[in-house]
């Protein structure tokens, strides 16, 4: 896929933690996903029960702290868009197994308390986004030094074989131990669920 | 209404009103919405969202829809749509179908750890409780498998513990549930089957409400579906007639009783231990008896393959017993052919089939069927609702009579082709309403008038559109009649000059017009009707041509009268001139509309024609716009119909709309469209 160098820069001021990147991604493709969200991924008896525009902000605001640990190597609108609707699709996914789990069955609950679903946020403002640079500090608090640098080395932009040839280490190593980080603090933190 | 809406309630309405229209089969496209309410034209978050749904709603029902199809339709969105093609072909999805896939992956997205489900199965997923086959019990029934599942329903086989007896329990699929027309169909079946008690209906047992979840039990055949038989290859003729006799003896029993099946295909025929076909799934049947309830009313009810035209045009006040002989002749033509009468990429394209275009014979597809069954065949599939037999009964009997006596007793009546040609015309104004249209329109360069490479060009032009059904410009098209019962046909003609020549635009070098040129309208029809003259430039504005006073919508030249003749100007002769050709290049067209009755006082024809899109001409190419909403485009010296592509996105608009608009009004309805290249 052609790189488009607009995107780029874009997310490479996102993975630099620029809030107004932030803002200006979440602008652009926004809606889009909210919209594929809405028609694509939802059922009707679903959809009265979510609301897509929380989906879409869950999935924003853990992207962006994913982003800015430097995990995301996008190209192209496409690809964004590609991660994102996957990132939205799993979340209602678990959300559903989580539903049914607890046998509570989406035809039968009715309309009630939006603070019921966890995925529903407090407001819907971009500000609840940015406020994500609040998690990237716990998570950044939850690394060792060595997982520390290696975050720090992603968010520049280095690639996996410039990191390794620095670190003396195979570049599929290097890339895994990355990887096992931020699984595991994502996991403490509940990040897949960032803004319940 | 909208009005009362909030946004994002407006959005809901419409987006479940859509997924209803093409649940119940009624494919109400974007642009119809847009037609109904004009202002969401301005609203491009609304229309993304409706035209990514009908864009999945097809998908849904198995078409192939393409990006390019939707970025021609709505060329002013045609980055968002890129993305979101782009994305959608990159996720693997459909409805609530989430499966898990690896996030971590910067810009690739990976599949892991897929549950292993059928893909039909997906849509319910979700949305689920269904009884898994891990929970066995429902109410008084064990499950013991599924083994079938619909559009709206699924089917268990199952055991009625107290009974002890094998049942077929069918319930509405989880994700269906909250669909008014899911249970309006449930409960459909359960009535119209309980009436019923033949060896060739496939009886219900019980109905009922499992915590809040309606089912129906019903005698578990143990066997497989016609469908499925036939998808093996085709059945040998006696074998084909003796089913479908049987069938409609099972559908005379129904008739009686008045209920018509309305959705009888092979899927819904099962073939029992002994052979014997029993039919299934009332959920479409309708009592004749009882007034059509308004939320079905207008609604195409039915699978559009083996849909009689009068169904597939969605005219419920003719939706009777005739529809039903209509489809045991389809399903005899696919038990004796292989496949059903009409094919097509999409339900679309099968419907308008269904209505305009002739059945083939079946002894053209498969030559060993006896010339007396395919009489039969053909006779259950005529067009028009009184050709056909007129009761399930007759089809029995008839096909009883082939299967008594030895091959070809039956005298064979040679089937007319003709015959079916012309009734095949009927509906197409009343119900398809599709434009028809017939138009040549030459390549910008004009070649040389009479050389003998253009008159063959021409030739080669009006072959190639007389195979497909429509000569080039003396095609005679017909049109419902209410009055007389003869079938109303016209013929429209443009005569393009300049001082020194005048030809009609069929011609060689007629075409394209240029500005300035001169035009004269002919029309004749073959009984006087009230006839209008509609011009309708390259910038999609209407003016009015006749009986107006030209250009003066609110004037008429003379009070309506009927007539078969008619002239633009009136008392154009050799040197007099109607139309000056003017603005820049595109497409103009000229729409001939005729009825028999003046117009009902109320219906403006200038609101019917008002904000249509403009025309405009790609690529300078040769034109043709067929009457099936397609455009054909070729090069310079003949049509190349292995090229036919959609319609540009103004010209479906034009189509739409015009359609959308005039239906109600004109059982006759003709376009041309020319191509002018401007100045």
């Amino acid at each position: 896929m052609a790189e488009d160098v607009p995107f780029v820069e874009l997310m490479r001021r996102v993975r630099a933690g620029d809030q107004a990147a932030a803002l200006e991604l979440h602008a652009v493709y926004g809606e889009q996903l909210q919209r594929i969200v809405r028609v694509r991924l939802t059922l009707p008896a679903m959809r009265r029960q979510f609301d897509s525009l929380d989906i879409c902000q869950s999935v924003f605001a853990d992207f962006f702290v994913r982003a800015a640990l430097g995990q995301y190597d996008l190209r192209s609108p496409a690809e964004l868009m590609k991660l994102l609707a996957t990132m939205a699709r799993n979340r209602l996914f678990h959300h559903a197994q989580r539903q049914r789990a607890d046998r509570r069955d989406l035809r039968r609950v009715e309309a009630g308390p939006i603070e019921d679903f966890g995925l529903r946020g407090a407001d819907a403002t971009p500000s609840r986004i940015i406020s994500a640079r609040d998690l990237l500090d716990c998570v950044h608090e939850r690394l060792s030094a060595e997982e520390r640098t290696l975050v720090e080395c992603r968010r520049s932009g280095q690639t996996w074989e410039q990191i390794a040839a620095a670190t003396g280490r195979g570049a599929d190593a290097v890339r895994k131990q990355y990887e096992r980080a931020i699984n595991r603090v994502s996991a403490e933190l509940k990040l897949e669920e960032i803004d319940e | 209404m909208s009005d009362e809406w909030t946004p994002s309630e407006r959005l809901q309405q419409l987006y479940e009103a859509q997924r209803e229209s093409w649940r119940q089969g009624e494919f109400t496209l974007v642009e119809t919405y847009i037609e109904r309410q004009p202002d969401l034209r301005h609203d491009e978050k609304l229309l993304l969202d409706l035209i990514l749904s009908e864009y999945t709603l097809r998908q849904e029902r198995g078409e192939q829809p393409t990006a390019a199809e939707y970025l021609g339709r709505f060329p002013a969105f045609t980055k968002q749509l890129q993305l979101l093609f782009e994305v959608l072909d990159g996720i693997d999805d459909t409805n609530g179908d989430a499966f898990a896939t690896d996030e971590t992956q910067g810009g690739t997205v990976k599949r892991v750890a897929r549950p292993a489900v059928d893909p039909a199965n997906r849509a319910s997923r979700l949305s689920a409780d269904q009884p898994s086959m891990a929970s066995t019990r429902f109410g008084a029934y064990e499950l013991i498998e599924e083994i079938a599942r619909g559009g709206m329903g699924v089917v268990y086989k199952a055991r009625q513990s107290k009974l002890d007896r094998i049942v077929a329990l069918k319930m509405i699929r989880a994700d269906q549930f909250d669909s008014a027309s899911s249970i309006l169909r449930f409960q459909n079946e359960a009535e119209a089957a309980a009436k019923l008690d033949h060896p060739g209906v496939v009886p219900i047992f019980d109905v009922g409400d499992q915590d809040g979840q309606p089912y129906l039990s019903m005698a578990f055949i143990d066997g497989e579906s016609l469908a499925a038989r036939v998808a093996r290859g085709r059945l040998e003729s006696r074998e084909a007639a003796r089913i479908v006799r049987d069938v409609a003896q099972a559908i005379q029993h129904a008739h009686e009783r008045s209920i018509v099946h309305r959705d009888l295909k092979p899927a819904n025929i099962l073939l029992d231990a002994s052979d014997r076909p029993r039919v299934t799934d009332f959920g479409f049947a309708r009592r004749v008896d009882v007034p059509i309830g308004v939320s079905l009313d207008g609604s195409v009810i039915g699978t559009p393959s083996y849909m009689s035209p009068e169904q597939a045009a969605g005219d419920m006040s003719r939706v009777g017993p005739a529809c039903d002989i209509y489809s045991l002749g389809a399903v005899l033509f696919h038990l004796l052919t292989g496949r059903p009468p009409f094919v097509g990429a999409n339900v679309l394209e099968i419907i308008r089939q269904v209505s305009q275009k002739p059945v083939e014979s079946p002894r053209a597809i498969n030559p060993s069927v006896p010339v007396s069954l395919e009489r039969i065949c053909l006779k259950c599939l005529a067009k028009q609702p009184e050709q056909r037999y007129a009761t399930a009964g007759d089809v029995a009997a008839e096909l009883d009579r082939y299967l008594q006596s030895p091959p070809d007793v039956i005298p064979p009546k040679p089937v007319s082709r003709a015959t079916i040609s012309r009734s095949a015309w009927l509906p197409i104004a009343v119900a398809a309403l599709l434009l028809l249209v017939a138009f040549v329109a030459w390549r910008a360069n004009p070649r040389p008038a009479n050389s003998q490479a253009a008159q063959a060009d021409t030739a080669q032009v009006s072959n190639a559109l007389a195979e497909i059904g429509h000569a080039p410009k003396k095609e005679m098209i017909a049109a419902a009649n209410s009055s007389s019962g003869e079938p109303q046909t016209a013929d429209l003609n443009v005569i393009v000059g300049d001082e020194s020549k005048s030809q009609t635009f069929d011609q060689p070098g007629a075409l394209p017009l240029r500005t300035g040129q001169q035009l004269r309208i002919e029309a004749t029809t073959n009984r006087p009707a009230y006839l209008y003259l509609v011009w309708i430039d390259t910038q999609g504005v209407a003016q009015p041509v006749y009986p107006w006073k030209p250009g003066h919508w609110e004037a008429l030249t003379t009070p309506e009268k009927p007539t078969n003749r008619l002239k633009f100007p009136p008392d154009a002769g050799g040197s007099e001139w109607g139309y000056t050709v003017q603005g820049g290049a595109g497409m103009e067209t000229l729409v001939l509309l005729a009825r028999d009755t003046p117009l009902p006082p109320g219906v403006v024809l200038k609101d019917l024609f008002a904000d249509l899109p403009a025309q405009p001409i790609q690529n300078g190419q040769l034109l043709v716009w067929l009457e099936n909403g397609e455009r054909a485009e070729s090069g310079t010296r003949s049509l190349d119909f292995e090229k036919v592509k959609p319609l540009n996105s103004q010209s479906v608009k034009l189509k739409l709309l015009l359609e959308q608009r005039l239906k109600s009004y004109f059982p006759l309805f003709r376009a041309v469209s020319l191509a002018n290249r401007g100045s």
